[in-house]
């Protein structure tokens, strides 16, 4: 065997493993989970039969899937913005810090190292109504607590608030990173300029710098925000009157406690679309800051 | 030291070819090992005991049922199922309805003196879809009446004679509802999966879910209609507060409710938590005769074992665990209802236990009304069922009236069966 023919094989010999797996693991998986939406096929059941697209015309007519699809969208509108806003605030706040600044940066970011599922179930005790440590607390101090996770107008603020501490942690570490590439140089011409106070400062100098970060962070928090699962698998189950039944919880009912496999598997379609569309929309951000 | 080897080595071959060749192994899965774990393992080595021939390997329990039939359907596709798993009795229409399941009718015309083994009949039909017996019950519970003692005497109740009728319960429930005092007449768990509750409701007003012929919907009926009423009037008359399952039983725990309407499987767990708190007596639950049917479900056992030597294996398997022995250690360990008289009469299996327990007795002084709790047909079954739930839901919470609840769910039901 001779060196060249060697070196020409040895790139494919390399890349054939991740190759491999990521056919088994991920696109074979996936080329059966599409070619699932288009038949009648149930979990356990015989021999598929070809539907074509009547299987997402089923889904459409759905009423629960429509209000998972309305339920994702408050959900993500709701945290999202909150989520990117908090991050910013504690990164401008940590990136002042003088003393501390590791300390206080963990602190912020434990939230979205711990497991989210571990961390339900540890909030739906905080919010317990008669034994919980926050309607205690509410309660010493005059107010009246609710039964919130139990409130159809309350429950998916509450899962929210909570997607928000577990999430603000992430888009926080982003922002800090960015505020690193800002030049000192700039602040110091600004202020030069006159542009006296911090807040003008930050308006002018330091916003501007950052908005690529910031549209790569409302980005991916949307996409983890569309992937809201296990707060609502643990605390609420998509209840009270499915006010907080989001299209992953969907997705997973219909699948395993329903058994329509097809349908689910059309509604996964739907969903990884929307991922998708999401993650080019992030492709074509960077692209755009690249080409700037 | 080789005169002594050779024949030692022959001796374990022959042991263990003889072994293969004898020992049948059947594997098990079942769920909730909370409460079946300890009963089923004994029952596996009494089983052992009495049958080395056959081999029952237990394979990792699952949390619920619905788990355990998703992996009954998963191993469906990839060649693993279980040769025997405990389903939820209204989860039966999945495994029937794929041709999955075993039906049974042949071992049992097989055996020579079934009428003699004790299996109650009622009890025995909470197996049987579409006529046929695809599993036999393990471990059944009914909806029976759980009285606070303490807050019906208050109220002026008597409790040597409780409440039969609705009317009466709802009397009583409105005298004991005191807002300021915290206090709430009824709780009803309407919450239990499979609408349990709800088809307790439909049975004893004479409903039925299902048209004669089966394709139809059963229950736009009087009877229907009446499931509905009883949730509201439980809210607005008997001051059912809008709770979780959970909220609600640890509310009538804590001495807050009057009267807890659930499964007879909670008896063991509520006495232990009540304890001396108030004394609570159980009592049949509430409907319009004294003989009226009830619901009854629970786990049920079937085989789906492919290989016939497995099949018979299996059988006898789950005939041992549904008999006397198997019924005993397991009412002894979970307080279910027993599906076999022998256990229930005989005085060192079960019959000393319900001298001794007169709230584990109610369950069984309803055994001979009852009627199998039920899954629609078809593939769109379990959403039938949360369609119903969604309607009792929006009643118990004041956006429906019944009329509207029995109306949605008749519509939205029919639609989901098979055309």
């Amino acid at each position: 065997m001779n060196r060249r023919g060697d070196a020409s094989l040895a790139p494919y010999l390399m890349v054939a493993p991740a190759t491999v797996l990521l056919l088994a693991l991920i696109l074979a998986p996936l080329a059966l989970v599409v070619a699932t939406a288009f038949t009648d096929w149930h979990l356990g059941g015989g021999a598929a039969a070809f539907v074509g697209f009547d299987t997402f015309v089923t889904l459409l007519d759905e009423p629960d899937f429509r209000t998972a699809v309305w339920n994702t969208a408050r959900y993500v509108v709701f945290v999202v913005p909150a989520t990117s806003v908090a991050g910013l605030v504690a990164a401008l706040l940590i990136a002042e810090c003088r003393r501390g600044q590791a300390l206080y940066r963990m602190l912020f970011f434990l939230p979205s190292v711990a497991t989210l599922a571990a961390m339900s179930v540890a909030w739906q005790m905080l919010l317990s109504p008669s034994v919980g440590a926050l309607p205690q607390i509410l309660r010493l101090v005059g107010l009246t607590p609710g039964n919130w996770l139990q409130d159809p107008d309350r429950a998916l603020s509450a899962l929210g608030l909570i997607g928000i501490w577990s999430e603000a942690g992430f888009a926080m570490l982003f922002f800090l990173a960015g505020l690193k590439t800002v030049p000192a140089e700039l602040h110091e011409a600004a202020a030069l300029d006159g542009v006296g106070t911090l807040l003008d400062r930050l308006w002018h100098v330091t916003l501007p710098h950052l908005a690529p970060i910031t549209a790569f962070v409302l980005v991916f928090s949307s996409i983890h925000a569309l992937r809201v699962f296990d707060t609502v698998a643990i605390m609420t189950r998509g209840g009270p009157e499915k006010s907080t039944l989001v299209a992953l919880y969907f997705i997973y009912q219909e699948a395993f406690s329903l058994f329509r496999t097809n349908l689910a598997a059309a509604a996964t379609v739907l969903f990884i679309a929307a991922v998708l569309l999401l993650s080019l929309l992030q492709l074509y951000l960077t692209r755009a800051r690249g080409g700037r | 030291m080789r005169r002594f080897l050779l024949p030692f080595i022959l001796l374990l071959t022959a042991v263990a070819s003889g072994r293969a060749a004898l020992a049948v192994e059947i594997t098990v899965l079942y769920p909730q090992p909370y409460l079946y774990q300890a009963p089923i393992e004994e029952i596996v080595k009494a089983f052992a005991e009495k049958r080395p021939d056959i081999q029952v390997k237990l394979l990792a329990p699952t949390k619920a049922y619905e788990e355990t039939a998703s992996a009954v359907l998963r191993g469906a596709i990839t060649g693993s199922m279980p040769d025997v798993a405990f389903n939820g009795t209204n989860l039966m229409h999945l495994f029937v309805d794929r041709k999955l399941a075993v039906a049974l009718d042949g071992f049992v015309s097989k055996e020579a003196d079934w009428d003699k083994q004790g299996y109650v009949p009622g009890m025995i039909s909470t197996g049987k879809v579409n006529g046929q017996l695809y599993g036999l019950p393990f471990a059944l519970s009914t909806p029976i009446l759980y009285m606070n003692v303490d807050l019906l005497r208050k109220a002026g109740g008597n409790p040597d004679a409780p409440p039969q009728t609705w009317p009466e319960l709802l009397a009583l429930a409105h005298k004991i509802t005191d807002p300021a005092g915290n206090t709430h007449g009824a709780y009803m768990l309407w919450t239990t999966t499979g609408n349990y509750l709800w088809q307790e409701l439909l049975f004893t007003h004479d409903g039925e879910m299902l048209s004669a012929d089966g394709k139809k919907v059963g229950f736009d009926t009087p009877a229907g209609l009446k499931t509905f009423e009883i949730l509201r009037d439980l809210v607005t008359e008997g001051g059912m507060p809008n709770l979780t399952d959970d909220q609600g039983t640890q509310a009538f725990i804590a001495g807050q409710i009057g009267f807890y309407l659930g499964s007879s499987a909670r008896v063991n767990s509520l006495m232990g938590k009540v304890g001396k708190r108030f004394e609570l007596r159980t009592a049949p639950f509430p409907s319009p005769r004294p003989d009226s049917k009830i619901v009854s479900g629970g786990g049920t056992m079937m085989i789906f074992a492919k290989d016939p030597a497995k099949q018979a294996a299996a059988w006898d398997f789950i005939k041992f665990a549904a008999g006397p022995i198997g019924q005993t250690i397991m009412v002894r360990h979970i307080g279910y209802m027993p599906s076999n008289q022998i256990a229930i009469d005989t005085p060192e299996l079960l019959g000393d236990y319900y001298k001794n327990n007169p709230n584990m007795r109610t369950a069984i002084s309803q055994l001979a009304r009852t009627r199998p709790w039920l899954g629609f047909p078809g593939e769109n079954s379990l959403k039938a069922i949360q369609v119903i739930y969604d309607n009792m839901e929006a009643v118990v919470a004041g956006k429906a009236t019944p009329e509207v609840a029995l109306q949605r769910s008749a519509t939205q039901v029919q639609a989901l069966l098979p055309k």
